[in-house]
């Protein structure tokens, strides 16, 4: 099927599709990873328009355009204006606990009747579908008549959530090892992998945000090393160098920190083993607020 | 006389929209209040099935059949079986949707009600979406512990972190409900289950031995 682009949406197979990286996987065993697909098709059906059209035919091609799409609208106007209002004979009857079929009805009546039923079913299923997406964190879609299927996910820190998957991610490795036998596993470990990453990448930004005084010495794009450069308050300021590590990539906390600074004694200090605690136990931006508003750092 | 077209399509286009928005909602409207007469009314749908074939029902039920098919497995996948779903459109325009959800529902024998508000902000190359306002209640025996948990979740709006926890907490549940009743089944004269094989007490008591 060619996709077709239709403002800033993607529609395939009908499903509207925001503009998400996707993975597709073939039932053949390849897997295909689209990054920004929607942008890509988008960008080349954008020259292509640009590319046609001569300017002098361009007006009254124009024209003629608008007025196609003006009928077009009124026709879709009058068929949904009727729609709307078999639907409210449909909620009156139920409410009243009136047959939907009566005697006097037209055959055709019934039949529209029976097809605003099926449409408030349809719309109770989408809504279905719409909340287990937002409580899974993905959606599936079959392309191809049930060959491929189509992938997208949702992660989330702190209520928020946006996504994109770095090249980074060892996608490669997670669908060796669970794609053709549990395509449930598969999806599990992605979006526990998916989501840990996003928190890591998460609290990367708060505390550039949130936290000026503290540099970020070094991430990188799994989020996997943190190195912190932090000012310790004191009769002279000195600077402590905080090396997160996060050896267990489904986890959005460090799994080893370490404490460095030319005087030995401030980061052999109990205050600083406890900051350094406070780094394993709570996500990086709130752990540096805090040693920030317990003064022990600037 | 291009202007003209143009207005009269940008006015169409905002009518369509309305049009369909009140469609939306009174056909929501017909699943909350009378839910019940609604899926009567679809069995005899389905089963009208001798004699004539009405071709202009024929799609829509074949859209039906495939969006129950997805369902099944979405509710396979998440572990999550949804008995409630009640959507509220607040917002909606070209980048913006802003939406209430009531969601009730079970995870294996744990019950669940949740309530939140979703916003989604269509950037240009992504989609930003926000859960607020989260309120969950949980039933069941096993839930005795869960209580601090669930208020940690309301405060975070982590919805995904909660469904997640609620699985993996299910799975717990169901293998050390099968535990105890292998054990008591094997063991009847010594293990004894107090408040049940759903509970989280065993009791162990060798009549040989004192104590």
């Amino acid at each position: 099927t060619t996709p077709v682009h239709h403002q800033d949406v993607l529609t395939l197979n009908d499903h509207v599709w925001p503009k998400w990286q996707s993975i597709i996987m073939h039932s053949d065993g390849t897997h295909s990873l689209h990054f920004g697909v929607n942008c890509v098709l988008g960008h080349l059906m954008a020259l292509e328009r640009g590319g046609m059209g001569q300017q002098d035919q361009h007006d009254s091609q124009r024209l003629e355009m608008l007025k196609a799409r003006a009928v077009t609208l009124r026709a879709k106007r009058g068929q949904i204006k009727h729609q709307t209002d078999v639907v409210k004979i449909l909620k009156d009857k139920i409410s009243k606990d009136l047959p939907l079929e009566d005697d006097a009805a037209a055959a055709g009546g019934f039949i529209e009747l029976q097809k605003s039923v099926l449409t408030a079913w349809r719309m109770q299923l989408k809504d279905l579908q719409r909340a287990h997406h937002l409580i899974g964190g993905y959606e599936l879609v079959e392309c191809k008549e049930g060959k491929s299927v189509c992938v997208s996910f949702h992660t989330a820190f702190e209520g928020i959530s946006r996504h994109n998957i770095p090249p980074s991610f060892p996608l490669e490795s997670f669908t060796k090892q669970n794609l053709q036998k549990d395509l449930k596993a598969f999806l599990q470990t992605l979006r526990q992998n998916l989501n840990a990453l996003a928190a890591r990448r998460r609290q990367v930004c708060l505390l550039k945000e949130l936290v000026g005084s503290v540099e970020v010495m070094e991430s990188n794009q799994l989020c996997n090393i943190l190195v912190l450069m932090c000012t310790a308050q004191g009769e002279t300021p000195k600077a402590v160098l905080c090396t997160l590590e996060y050896g267990d990539l489904t986890q959005c906390l460090p799994t080893r920190v370490s404490i460095e600074c030319e005087d030995k004694t401030l980061s052999e200090s109990p205050q600083w083993k406890k900051n350094q605690s406070l780094l394993l136990e709570s996500p990086a931006h709130t752990a540096v607020l805090t040693m920030r508003r317990m003064g022990s750092i600037a | 006389m291009e202007q003209k077209y143009e207005e009269e399509i940008q006015m169409l286009q905002q009518e369509i929209e309305m049009l369909e928005a009140e469609q939306e909602e009174t056909l929501r409207s017909i699943f909350i209040e009378h839910g019940d007469r609604l899926q009567h009314e679809l069995k005899s749908v389905f089963e009208e099935r001798g004699g004539a074939q009405k071709p202009t029902l024929s799609k829509l039920i074949t859209e039906v059949r495939e969006l129950e098919k997805d369902l099944r497995r979405q509710t396979e996948i998440n572990g999550i079986a949804l008995n409630e779903c009640f959507v509220k459109t607040l917002h909606k325009s070209e980048r913006k949707l802003v939406q209430q959800l009531r969601l009730a529902g079970h995870c294996s024998v744990l019950l669940f009600q949740v309530e939140f508000a979703v916003t989604e902000i269509q950037d240009d190359d992504a989609l930003l979406r926000r859960v607020t306002e989260v309120n969950i209640v949980v039933d069941g025996v096993e839930f005795k512990d869960f209580s601090a948990f669930v208020s940690r979740v309301e405060d975070t709006k982590d919805l995904l972190l909660f469904f997640r926890t609620l699985r993996t907490f299910s799975e717990r549940c169901e293998e050390r409900r099968q535990t105890f009743r292998h054990f008591q089944e094997k063991y009847p004269d010594v293990v004894s289950l107090p408040e049940g094989c759903r509970s989280d007490l065993m009791i162990i008591r060798s009549p040989q031995l004192p104590g």
